[in-house]
């Protein structure tokens, strides 16, 4: 019960250190708790993969890298996963890149500067090399997704008003809705009664995106969902066995509830407000105390859909950790005072594998535990990137 | 709460499963009761009710589409390649045998002449030989009257005989030989070719060389001389004799 853990950083038993609300798991080695496990996931969720693999060709060397596409509302993230040891299943966390994309006039998205995105990425994304399958998983940004939670027998309905909402946003384009059970299949199969997520997103923009992502010979396989990618690839990427991961941008906020079949209750929040951002300077950058408002609205939330997914799954509120991904994430404190507040143990998410790409040189001198938060603005990239390691050429899921 | 979450009555009456009950009592057991394992990723459709994919299904399928079109445009683009240039292949053999053989028909164009000239001779010919027929045809059969001829030339002998050497002719018979239906294996009697001369001769010494004579026509064949009833001194003299006749008449 969280009322009967307390509030300040001394732990009521050395066996719960690590989960103690304001001490954060940081990774898997450092994490003794329940909420934590071992390398293993990593490596049996992918060798199941392993035989769907694509066939590379005779001429090509068989290489198959498989890309996450996070596209954000600011930044593209790009990261990379490679094939260590296809057989066996294991990965590696190749490459990683970000970029900025052209802003936004007056944060009004318009029609020309969506088509100057569609322009400006394949400009900026990685080349591929030649011979190599790049199998990617794409991403599309948060606030362009809409995620509600509905009655089964109303998903049709929502198909068609979601399409209007699209059509007569700027995005002009019918929408393509995907939608999963809120409670997972180990209470029994879904039906029309149960309640679903819905996650809608033009069906145009996809479509231009994915061209031109596949012009610069990237196979992009699927565009997923950040919530289904983030819940489905936590723990392996991670060694945390969340009870959901917080996704935090500059301005986007997602909360998605993990449970033992994969994802659950997914929804955005409030994004971080605009005075809050201005008050970021060059000299000063945004501290998280500076937000301390806006993280105590995200651990309101955060109650809010804890709750709603416990009795969704006839449980209790889960203790397991809060994964917090995204770039807010990187900021120093944000996890000590979201654990505070929810009075549940935080981690920031952080890539958990046998091998990352090298530090930049800038970091050298840094703490390794600060460098190590770095990756949660990755989150979103990598979790796609094992998405793209699990789904097939028909699909994610199919 | 945001408007997409259910009301908290909703969910009120959710009964907790049987086996969690148990571990209520204590706050320590009830964490390790919450926190179930981590279980396998369900990624399955569940007959439709579950679908994470975000990139339409039209835009996959016409992808697809596109990606057959392309394989089969190459796939006909090379079997038309492979007709094309085996009909033009087929086309430069056949130039090259149509020219061939124009060569050959201008070398056998002598051949040809040479032919052509011993068919209009042959044509001649067989006109010639037409006409030939048609001569002997139009030309009246004397053989009756050659043997007759014949007969009359190895009777009277040079000089003119004493009559007492005198051989007279009381009778003669030619029958040249008839025509007769071929199917029947021997010739009929009545078509026999056939002489008979009865002579009347004076003396007896005049026989021997007429009966040489007669055999030296050429005209009579199987000459044979015969004196009826066996006696030669008697005048009668039967001459038989097969004539030679160019052809039998119809």
């Amino acid at each position: 019960m969280p009322a009967t853990l307390p509030e300040s950083p001394s732990p009521t038993s050395p066996s719960r250190t690590s989960l103690s609300p304001t001490a954060t798991v940081h990774h898997a080695a450092n994490g003794t708790g329940s909420g934590v496990v071992q390398p293993a996931p990593l490596r049996t969720a992918a060798a199941k993969t392993a035989s769907s693999k694509p066939r590379s060709s005779w001429f090509s060397s068989k290489v198959t890298n498989f890309v996450g596409i996070d596209i954000g509302e600011q930044f593209v993230r790009v990261a990379t996963l490679k094939a260590i040891d296809a057989a066996a299943g294991c990965y590696a966390w190749n490459n990683r890149q970000q970029f900025a994309l052209p802003s936004t006039n007056g944060d009004e998205l318009s029609v020309g500067w969506l088509q100057s995105l569609v322009t400006e990425i394949p400009e900026r994304l990685p080349r591929c090399i030649d011979g190599e399958t790049n199998v990617a998983a794409v991403a599309l940004p948060i606030t362009w997704t809409h995620y509600q939670t509905v009655v089964g027998h109303e998903i049709p309905e929502m198909r068609r008003r979601c399409s209007e909402m699209f059509a007569g946003s700027v995005f002009r384009s019918p929408a393509h809705v995907c939608h999963w059970p809120v409670v997972g299949v180990h209470h029994g199969k879904p039906s029309g009664d149960d309640q679903y997520v819905i996650a809608a997103t033009a069906e145009n923009t996809a479509c231009q995106i994915t061209d031109a992502v596949t012009s610069i010979g990237y196979t992009v396989q699927s565009i997923l969902p950040h919530g289904v990618a983030l819940a489905h690839a936590a723990t392996e990427l991670t060694g945390v066995d969340a009870q959901c991961v917080i996704w935090l941008s500059h301005s986007s906020a997602l909360i998605c509830v993990r449970h033992q079949t994969g994802v659950g209750l997914t929804r955005t929040i409030p994004s971080i407000p605009k005075r809050l951002l201005e008050l970021e300077q060059s000299d000063r950058p945004l501290d998280a105390h500076a937000i301390r408002p806006y993280l105590t609205e995200v651990a309101r939330e955060f109650r809010a859909t804890a709750r709603y997914a416990a009795r969704a799954d006839m449980n209790r509120v889960s203790k397991k950790p809060i994964l917090i991904a995204g770039p807010l994430g990187e900021m120093q404190g944000v996890d000590e005072i979201i654990a505070t507040l929810t009075k549940t143990p935080v981690a920031v998410w952080s890539y958990f594998g046998p091998q990352r790409p090298a530090t930049l040189s800038k970091l050298d001198h840094v703490d390794p535990e600060t460098v190590r938060r770095l990756d949660s603005s990755y989150a979103g990239a990598l979790s796609l990137a094992l998405a793209a390691v699990r789904g097939s050429s028909r699909g994610y899921g199919h | 709460m945001p408007e997409s979450l259910p009301d908290n009555e909703h969910f009120a009456t959710a009964v907790l499963p049987p086996g969690q009950s148990a571990h209520n009592e204590s706050p320590v057991e009830a964490f390790d009761a919450v926190d179930t394992p981590p279980a396998e990723l369900c990624l399955d459709s569940l007959g439709g009710w579950q679908d994470f994919e975000l990139l339409p299904p039209s835009y996959r399928a016409r992808r697809n589409a596109q990606r057959a079109i392309h394989r089969w445009s190459s796939v006909i683009l090379i079997l038309l390649t492979v007709t094309l240039g085996s009909a033009a292949a087929l086309w430069a053999r056949g130039q090259r045998v149509t020219r061939q053989n124009a060569e050959l028909v201008a070398q056998a164009e002598p051949i040809r002449e040479l032919r052509q000239a011993t068919r209009v001779i042959e044509a001649e010919n067989l006109l010639l030989e037409k006409w030939c027929l048609w001569v002997e045809s139009a030309k009246p059969d004397d053989c009756v009257l050659q043997t007759l001829a014949a007969v009359a030339l190895a009777t009277q002998n040079g000089d003119p005989l004493p009559p007492q050497k005198h051989l007279d002719v009381q009778s003669i018979e030619v029958k040249l030989p008839l025509e007769y239906d071929l199917a029947s294996e021997n010739p009929p009697t009545w078509a026999a070719p056939k002489f008979s001369m009865t002579v009347t001769a004076n003396s007896r010494d005049v026989l021997m060389p007429w009966n040489d004579r007669l055999e030296k026509t050429g005209r009579l064949e199987n000459v044979k001389l015969t004196a009826p009833g066996g006696v030669w001194h008697e005048a009668l003299i039967q001459v038989n004799a097969t004539p030679l006749a160019t052809r039998t008449v119809p």
